[in-house]
């Protein structure tokens, strides 16, 4: 009966979900790095570590940044409920990627040469990842899961 | 270069508390509900005492990240965090019993990769 219950088309409901909350996850972290990283621009430059905290902390931006972490958690839950964490987590470096284009357009920054090459590993890494099977079989669905082991091994 | 062995150090420490606190989650999500249901989801989260202990290991992570980036340049500090992918699947398999296929370990290590190139 499990084995059923926890057919194909579970799995692939799951992976979907995993890979949508994915999503979620790296618009969230971006969006609150960013806001981070811009609300620290307020600090005076001759400000020493503590003042640049301190103005930092003021900043409604920063709050946003804050506020964001409890989406990110809850998503993040969901994420994990769906898919292998080392399926998952090497996927968020995704991250380095959208924040170092969101410099390029918000703050006008220069990406060099070995950081694109850096941004094509990434992609590349995370293509290889989502080649494998999003979630170790677990209990009775072993028997349905030949197929998955399959691809898992390709 | 005692700064950057102090730095170094808490570099370490905090990848090594991302790897628990990312693993605590995990099994707090898969006890919680091991589906797609998000009310179900919170339910179980709210009832789970370890979720707890998590996120203090977040909070810890953060504050020796934060004073690492004090002691390191961002080109030491971002290369030497990527360490956490390797502990993180380690700890996947150790605690969580995922199995790592080829394909994962050769995307992981292309990542790692990555991220040193895009930090340094």
């Amino acid at each position: 009966m499990l084995d059923r219950w926890l057919s194909r088309d579970l799995r692939l409901r799951q992976r979907r979900v995993a890979w949508i909350g994915l999503a979620v996850a790296i618009v969230l972290d971006t969006t609150a790095y960013l806001c981070w990283k811009a609300a620290t621009f307020h600090a005076p430059a001759s400000a020493n570590s503590w003042q640049t905290l301190v103005i930092t902390f003021r900043q409604p931006l920063f709050h946003i940044a804050v506020l964001l972490f409890i989406p990110m958690f809850f998503n993040w839950m969901m994420v994990l409920s769906n898919a292998d964490l080392s399926y998952a987590q090497p996927i968020t470096a995704l991250n380095y990627v959208t924040v170092s284009v969101g410099g390029v357009v918000l703050f006008g920054e220069y990406i060099p040469p070995h950081s694109m090459i850096g941004i094509m590993m990434i992609l590349l890494g995370v293509w290889f990842i989502s080649r494998t099977s999003h979630r170790t079989v677990i209990l009775g669905a072993v028997s349905q899961s030949a197929p998955q082991k399959a691809q898992d091994r390709s | 270069m005692t700064e950057r062995i102090l730095g170094l150090s808490f570099v370490l420490a905090s990848v090594l508390l991302e790897a628990i606190w990312q693993t605590i989650f995990k099994q707090a999500a898969e006890l919680s509900a091991p589906g797609t249901r998000p009310l179900v989801l919170l339910r179980g989260l709210w009832r789970n005492q370890r979720i707890l202990a998590g996120i203090t290991c977040f909070i810890l992570d953060a504050i020796l990240w934060t004073l690492a980036l004090r002691h390191l340049p961002i080109s030491i500090a971002f290369p030497a965090g990527s360490m956490v992918f390797v502990f993180v699947a380690l700890f996947s398999v150790r605690f969580l019993h995922e199995r790592i296929s080829i394909n994962r370990w050769i995307g992981i290590t292309l990542i790692i990769g990555g991220v040193i190139l895009v930090g340094s």
